[in-house]
């Protein structure tokens, strides 16, 4: 059996300026989130979401996996620092490993989306494990649509996405605007899923969202 | 005959209708006391509302009609006509009735576990949706059509208009050519664009084509003529229409963008094989069906690479990368010519080429509402809008 497999990967920072209403508000979004992308069938067919939190070090807390499958989303936990660099070296060998798994099965794989969560600013170095992880070489290389809010810097959320990035405006608490970023991402995944199979020439396999409530659309610039 | 088949059983549901609200009591499910079919036909569909319940045991009318029509097998038939003993009481509530006319069996599952259904949602929200489906076929000396173009499921899911189109048609065989009396063209064409014009794009370019094919029907067909070229110069006349289509909708000419995959069949005399003229821009599909093996016309479509790219060629943009190839079909031989849609399981999954071979294969030509059961099979992440053209190649005729 042969499937044209999305995989989704959410990067989500749990850094110590996350505790509080920021951690609590990705942690309750988040089984919402599973539901509604396990219970649309027409998503849960064709797509693998994982997992990913960061802070000093990263971590896949829910693996490749169908979330229909999935009985309970595993939970953030906020303290340490920021590593981009962990956080973006270990989603490479994740992608490379999940994509190899993948076509070991015998499926066909449609380049993996990143959801890219962070609410500070990394402290440190983390530009080269970026490049490895865009390199155009590199077959796999991921779209990366990046959420920055709370203190987020715009510019590096700027340069962290490839395809879209957005800065909460401080309309919505962070509760609120991670639940439209719930929203916004599944709603992103749905037009994704129905519109990769039919992407005209230029082979983009991905549909972003252009707005998303609560945020202000700021222009991807990769590094 | 057809006609009466299916007008006879409308009538007797109005009948049965009357006489059920005339009567008090056909909710007793108990048999026993009177053989009376209504209370069989109550203990049968407990679950069934109480009209669907007497609807189905109703007696009078539907042998009747139906012993009239007896190339339709009902065994019960006979034995209603006279006194009837209690223990074949359930045979006759299972086995007469309008209700019980073989079901259209739902869509084979030939790829994963589909959690995806075939089933519609909203309706398009553009002013002229094209129908979810269209179904058409054919049958000439020495060849057999059947053609659809089917709402992939997850466009039914969302909502969105198929995006898919196809054409057959009998063309004039030219003056002065010895190509015999049949001139037959079929294309698929797969919009690219942006909804809801794709629709207009790949309709559009199934009628461009048949437009521009027939005055070059000479040198497509002439064993002199030099049919690539031809099908280049048609490839141009197309994509120039679509640009026309595109400055008329005020839209871009990606936006009514299109695959598009044609093939042009003259049977031949008996005795000889069938000359096919093949062309297509993009990554539509021409496959023959030969000894229970499936061979590409037209080289591999391309599944490039650690990635998945949906990237294709398409019209009005790439006139240019027209492939065309001429090919010889023998009596048996099956040409298909479809869009990724159905290629794409097809060429990904043994399961899909397997069971369409055992649906096709050996010059077995499927009815039409066959053919669209089989279009509709259900493939896990395989949603796209199909679209294909099968022509049997026989010595009928």
């Amino acid at each position: 059996m042969s499937l044209q497999l999305l995989p989704f990967y959410l990067l989500c920072d749990e850094s110590g300026s996350m505790t509080g209403s920021p951690i609590d508000a990705i942690n309750d979004s988040l089984p919402k989130l599973h539901h509604e992308i396990g219970s649309n069938p027409a998503v849960a067919d064709k797509t693998r979401f994982c997992l990913i939190g960061f802070s000093d070090r990263a971590e896949i807390l829910l693996s490749l996996s169908d979330l229909s499958t999935v009985t309970e989303m595993p939970e953030l936990q906020a303290n340490g620092g920021t590593s981009y660099a962990k956080a973006f070296d270990t989603l490479r060998e994740t992608i490379d490993r999940d994509v190899a798994q993948l076509k070991s099965e015998g499926h066909e794989v449609y380049r993996p989306a990143i959801f890219f969560l962070s609410d500070g600013l990394p402290n440190d170095d983390w530009h080269a494990a970026y490049q490895q992880l865009t390199d155009p070489a590199w077959r796999p290389h991921p779209n990366i649509l990046a959420f920055g809010f709370g203190q987020a810097d715009a510019d590096i959320i700027r340069q962290v996405a490839t395809t879209k990035a957005f800065i909460s405006d401080n309309t919505l608490s962070p509760a609120e605007a991670l639940r439209e970023f719930a929203q916004s991402l599944v709603r992103s995944i749905v037009n994704s899923g129905t519109q990769s199979a039919d992407t005209a020439a230029g082979g983009a396999t991905l549909v972003m969202p252009d707005q998303v409530p609560g945020f202000t659309t700021i222009s991807a610039d990769p590094v | 005959m057809p006609e009466r088949e299916r007008a006879t059983p409308m009538p007797e549901v109005d009948e049965i209708r009357d006489d059920d609200a005339a009567e008090p009591e056909p909710t007793d499910p108990p048999a026993g006391d009177v053989p009376e079919p209504v209370s069989t036909g109550t203990a049968a569909g407990e679950n069934e509302t109480e009209s669907d319940a007497s609807g189905i045991s109703e007696p009078d009318a539907v042998p009747e009609e139906e012993s009239t029509v007896d190339s339709v097998a009902q065994p019960a038939a006979e034995s209603l006509a006279e006194p009837v003993p209690e223990e074949t009481i359930p045979e006759r509530a299972t086995d007469t009735g309008p209700a019980e006319f073989p079901r259209i069996a739902a869509p084979a599952v030939l790829v994963g576990n589909p959690r995806l259904g075939s089933n519609p949602a909203a309706l398009p929200a553009t002013a002229e949706p094209a129908a979810d489906s269209v179904l058409d076929g054919a049958e000439f000396d020495r060849l057999v059509v059947r053609a659809a173009s089917v709402r992939g499921d997850e466009h039914r899911h969302y909502g969105d208009t198929r995006q898919d189109s196809m054409g057959i048609w009998s063309l004039e065989p030219p003056a002065g050519l010895d190509v015999g009396h049949l001139v037959f063209l079929g294309c698929v064409a797969d919009g690219v664009g942006s909804q809801p014009l794709s629709q207009l794009g790949s309709t559009q370019a199934c009628r461009l084509l048949r437009q521009h094919v027939v005055p070059r029907l000479p040198e497509l067909l002439s064993p002199a003529g030099d049919p690539a070229h031809a099908c280049a110069e048609v490839m141009s006349e197309v994509a120039a229409g679509l640009r026309t289509l595109a400055a008329g909708l005020q839209a871009g000419t990606e936006q009514v963008a299109t695959t598009l995959v044609a093939g042009l069949v003259t049977p031949g005399g008996p005795g000889t094989p069938a000359r096919v003229v093949l062309f297509r821009v993009g990554d539509g599909t021409c496959f023959v069906l030969r000894n229970g093996s499936w061979q590409d016309l037209l080289g591999e479509l391309t599944v490039d690479g650690p990635v998945l790219s949906t990237a294709t060629d398409a019209l009005p943009m790439h006139p240019k990368s027209t492939v065309a190839t001429v090919v010889g079909l023998e009596p048996g031989d099956l040409l298909l010519l479809c869009t990724d849609g159905l290629a794409k399981p097809m060429m990904l999954n043994a399961s899909v080429r397997d069971q369409l071979a055992a649906w096709w294969g050996a010059g077995q030509v499927p009815s039409l509402p066959e053919f669209y059961g089989q279009m509709s099979f259900r493939a896990q992440t395989f949603g796209d809008d199909r679209s294909a053209v099968c022509v049997w190649l026989n010595d009928h005729g």
